[in-house]
């Protein structure tokens, strides 16, 4: 998975400036807001009388905010509930009928079913949740002023901000509990998708017992190498689109194990249900559920180390460096020449005995890229080592001893590729200043290693000419699993985050805009938080001056430009005042609006957290919490505007 | 009654005191003025000119006018749906836009704006939630509204299906769910058959019994004759009477006598009296007008002369504006 972002919440808090922007944001809107409504009731009524109402609606906001009563808000909502649970079992019935729908074309026979499960259900749950926050809180305060019921209820000691903070909860709790159930159908629609067993495809007799393979871990231990089993010829039956390969496994110990290979991104466990009497060979197998689908992985990513970047990369002669480019530009690796001393260092910390429940072996996790510059042997992949080094302290370095030791092994590109280190290390070098090196060292990875919790892992290719590509989420440490539903729970907080961050704003917009108006300009507002990071680069390039350097086209202005007079992107605007008039507007005045508009709305691509679990990693509950905090910091904003706004309208005149 | 008329002009500011509150003046206006305007600021339409109105403790007070002329802007002003274009208004001495003011008031619309798809029971306990009332009180304040507007049998069935009548007596339940000390009635008999008119009479009785302070506009101008004390007729936003009832359909210039058992002789020196200072004799007593023939004559007149009127019972002639 592509991990570009490593944030942590107090990061991203406090030195990206998450804080800051809100704190300006808020202000900006403030001084905005005074300025406004001063503007409009000194239009009606004179400056001296629009001071008095406008300091006067300020200064009622701390009784509103103070004075609310739950009973009330409650009772708002609840109404709000009442009023759009037929579109509540609308959507349900929309989503339940989706899933219906969708059982037909996802199938189990991709490399990664469950990619396509989550994909498809987080995109569906996530438009759906979208569509149906924003219908509801979009129509319903605007049709309440309309149909007039409104009076009835304003003219009871209700506050302004009683009805719009009740609203907002009524259909927070209603799009909860919806997304509860989309979160549940689809949950139990993807587990029940991906859930099979098979059975032998043809008996096995005596002139076909299944083969034997060499299916050894280089140390002899399991878990096996399922690659071994693509030898055999003895299949499964097809269910969920695939077979699988099975065949026996001879372990170290003189037993031996029956394997199916894995297909779909799973193997199955294998049971013998009988054997042949004579040759005690297994003659019928039964087959466990898939494993391997659905995980959460945890990874423990590099760090940096005081001022040591988490990963950093030596050129062949040792020299720090960038990596070599290997042409390509979307590629977010970065490359190391085989053959030679280039190197990728990564640095750990926090691998404690206590994190990998003191096992007699650590999993280290490899998502490397490989280019290659010539084609080599097809059949064997590229050979490449990772060496492991304890950390000394700086002070110490002249007498501290540098344990190390290397592990060779072949990339597997496109997957995660799990190599198992066993915590007794063989064949480990001693090196002290000033000493020959100890060679053939023993090794306890956990108290030799990384006594304190810290490591270097160095990463070479071994190939001449083959380039090993590798970025900060490239290697980890795999601690383990955490459980997949329990992770999928966190992925729909994400889609509640948005859930909540779309009504509050849907519902700010209502207290002054009509129904059809609200769900245009909610809609707006989203499509601009999607495209905020586009938004920022085009900004950025159009504003700085330097266009032919970066975007293509321009601003929005020379856009449309180009767009009516079909112009050519690479073609420069003639020269005149009418392209003077179109930079100007585009450089001085919309993108340096639209850039600071981006701040205040919400990045909404971020709340998507599918990938996490199609790719099988546990979420980042850094990326939650800021997840979460935007939505509640977007949403806390959006309900102060909309309790001023609704409260400096006058209800009976529209 | 009301104090020296404020001279302000249109705009002037809405400044809300209320240092010479007194208690028993529950509304107060002073040279309230709406002016509804469109999107731009452009006034269209002057429905309230200038008007000065106080509303004493127990009254029932009735706010008449011709379809157009100023009822309905006045009471939503009053509640605070509605922001002055100029003047002031007060309700139990708190600016009219304060919100706890509505503790103390029940409001039925001129139409039951109300939720089609709740029920009667849980209308009123919607809006006893919105008085922070605890359930038990809700449940038994419910019951007796649905019991006194004669609901009982349809309590359960959602409003979209109710008759206007229907519709109308729940929302009058609605009103007084809380219990109000001020209660507004935007035509509350409209859409009533005969005996629920004949009941809203009774309770508006029944409420200026209780002490509270009712505040109706009526075009059955027999029913208000019936139930209100004082009255104001309002013509094109323009205040064109205020007084008592009794007083306002009083007819000054004629006296009438009706005696019993009185002998020839007497009748004959009455007579005699009448014919020495050139009067002849029907009967003697004060006629009534009714408040239908008044309230024609007046709008006639106004219709005839634009312009303010003199006010009978307002102690102040209004003459400036
Ligand atoms: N929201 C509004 N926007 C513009 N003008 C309005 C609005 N509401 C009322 N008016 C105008 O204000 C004037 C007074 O209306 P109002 O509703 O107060 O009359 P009313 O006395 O209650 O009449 P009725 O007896 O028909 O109920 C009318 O001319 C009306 O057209
Ligand atoms: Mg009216």
């Amino acid at each position: 998975m592509v991990v570009e972002e490593f944030r942590s919440f107090s990061d991203w808090l406090l030195t990206e400036g998450a804080l800051l922007t809100f704190v300006f944001v808020a202000a900006f809107c403030a001084v905005t807001g005074l300025l406004l409504g001063f503007l409009v009731s000194s239009f009606r009524h004179g400056p001296g009388e629009a001071f008095y109402a406008v300091s006067q609606t300020v200064f009622q906001a701390v009784p509103d905010a103070f004075g609310m009563k739950f009973r009330r808000i409650w009772a708002i909502g609840r109404l709000a509930m009442k009023e759009n649970f037929r579109l509540f079992l609308v959507t349900l019935i929309i989503f339940v009928t989706s899933l219906a729908v969708a059982g037909w074309f996802i199938g189990g026979g991709g490399k990664y079913p469950e990619r396509s499960y989550v994909s498809f259900l987080f995109f569906a749950a996530q438009i759906l949740i979208s569509i149906f926050a924003v219908l509801v809180s979009a129509f319903s305060l605007p049709n309440d002023i309309l149909s007039k019921t409104i009076y009835t209820v304003v003219t009871k000691p209700v506050r302004a901000s009683e009805v719009v903070l009740g609203r907002f909860v009524g259909f927070a709790v209603l799009g909860t509990v919806l997304l509860t159930f989309v979160g549940a159908l689809s949950y139990v629609f993807m587990v029940r998708g991906i859930n099979h067993t098979h059975e032998l495809s043809e008996e096995i007799t005596a002139d076909k017992w299944l083969p034997i393979v060499d299916g050894f871990t280089p140390d002899g231990r399991r878990p096996f190498d399922p690659r071994a089993v693509f030898e055999s010829t003895v299949l499964t039956t097809r269910n969920n689109d695939h077979v699988h390969r099975i065949a026996i496994v001879v372990l170290d110990d003189g037993t031996f194990d029956v394997v199916a290979d894995e297909t779909a991104g799973h193997t199955h466990s294998v049971e013998v249900v009988e054997t042949d009497p004579e040759t005690q060979r297994p003659k019928v197998v039964s087959f466990g559920p898939p494993r391997g689908n659905l995980r959460a992985r945890q990874p423990i990513y590099s760090t940096p180390r005081g001022d040591l970047p988490a990963l950093s990369l030596t050129d062949e002669n040792g020299a720090l460096n960038n990596g070599v480019n290997v042409g390509e530009i979307w590629d977010y690796h970065k490359y190391i020449q085989g053959g030679t001393q280039a190197t990728a260092t990564f640095r750990f910390s926090g691998i404690t005995p206590q994190r990998f429940a003191n096992t007699d072996s650590v999993n280290v996790d490899l998502n490397l890229a490989v280019f290659r510059t010539h084609i080599g042997d097809l059949r064997r992949r590229i050979e490449a080592e990772i060496e492991l080094r304890n950390v000394v302290d700086v002070a110490e370095t002249e007498t501290a001893q540098v344990k190390s030791v290397k592990i060779p092994f072949e990339t597997e590109e496109f997957k995660v590729q799990t190599l198992t280190i066993p915590r007794k290390l063989k064949n480990g070098t001693i090196r002290t200043v000033g000493q020959p090196d100890q060679v053939n060292q023993e090794f306890d990875f956990f108290e030799d290693i990384v006594p304190n919790g810290e490591l270097d892992l160095v990463v070479r290719c071994i190939d001449q000419k083959q380039y090993l590509g590798v970025a900060r989420a490239s290697i980890y440490f795999h601690a383990g699993d955490s459980s997949f539903g329990w992770n999928y729970l966190r992925g729909f907080l994400g889609i509640w985050a948005q859930m909540l961050a779309i009504i509050a704003l849907s519902v700010a917009l209502s207290t002054f805009l009509k129904g059809p108006v609200v769900l245009i300009g909610s809609v707006g507002v989203i499509v601009f938080g999607y495209s905020a990071k586009f938004i920022l680069f085009v900004a950025d390039s159009v504003i700085g001056g330097d266009r032919l350097a970066d975007v293509w086209g321009g601003g929005p202005t020379e856009a449309l430009y180009r767009l009516v007079t079909q112009m050519n992107l690479q073609h420069p605007l003639p020269i005149g005042l009418g392209s003077d008039i179109i930079e100007f507007v585009d450089a001085k005045v919309l993108l340096p609006g639209m850039k600071s508009l981006s701040f205040a709305v919400p990045r909404f691509e971020n709340f998507n957290l599918a990938n996490y679990l199609a790719y099988g990693y546990a979420i980042d509950n850094h990326m939650l919490m800021i997840n979460l905090t935007t939505a509640f910091a977007f949403a806390v904003g959006m309900l102060i505007i909309g309790y001023f706004c609704f409260k400096t309208r006058e209800i009976a005149a529209a | 009654m009301v104090s020296a008329t404020s001279q302000a002009p249109a705009g002037a500011p809405l400044v809300q005191t209320n240092v010479d509150y007194d208690p028993n003046v529950v509304i107060d206006t002073q040279n309230l003025t709406k002016v509804y305007s469109d999107f731009w600021g452009r006034s269209k339409v002057r429905a309230l000119k200038g008007l000065d109105l106080e509303v004493r403790k127990g009254e029932v007070f009735g706010l008449l006018g011709p379809n157009g002329s100023g009822k309905s802007t006045t009471i939503k002003l009053l509640l605070g749906l509605l922001f002055p274009s100029g003047g002031r208004a007060t309700i139990f001495g708190k600016p009219t836009t304060e919100v706890s003011k509505n503790e103390r008031i029940g409001y039925l619309p001129e139409e039951s704006y109300l939720y089609r798809f709740l029920t009667a029971e849980e209308t009123l306990d919607f809006y006893g939630r919105l008085f922070d009332m605890p359930s038990d009180l809700r449940r038994e304040r419910a019951a007796k509204l649905i019991e006194k507007v004669g609901l009982k049998w349809a309590r359960r069935r959602p409003l979209r299906e109710y008759s206007k009548g229907m519709t109308r007596r729940i929302g009058l339940a609605q009103a007084l769910i809380n219990d109000p000390d001020l209660v507004m009635l935007d035509e509350p008999t409209s859409g009533l058959d005969p005996l629920g008119t004949r009941e809203m009479k009774d309770l508006i009785l029944e409420l200026k019994e209780q002490g509270k302070t009712v505040v109706m506009c009526s075009h059955l101008l027999a029913d208000v004759q019936d139930v209100c004390d004082r009255i104001a007729i309002l013509y094109q936003g323009e205040l064109k009477e205020m007084g008592r009832v009794d007083e306002l359909l009083e007819v000054t210039n004629q006296q009438q006598i009706r005696v019993e058992g009185l002998t020839k002789d007497a009748q004959a020196k009455i007579a005699e009296i009448l014919a020495q200072s050139g009067g002849k004799m029907l009967d003697v007593s004060s006629p009534k007008n009714t408040l239908e023939n008044l309230f024609l004559d007046i709008i006639r007149e106004s219709q005839a002369r634009p312009g303010a009127r003199g006010i009978i019972g307002s102690g102040d002639d209004n003459g400036g504006r």
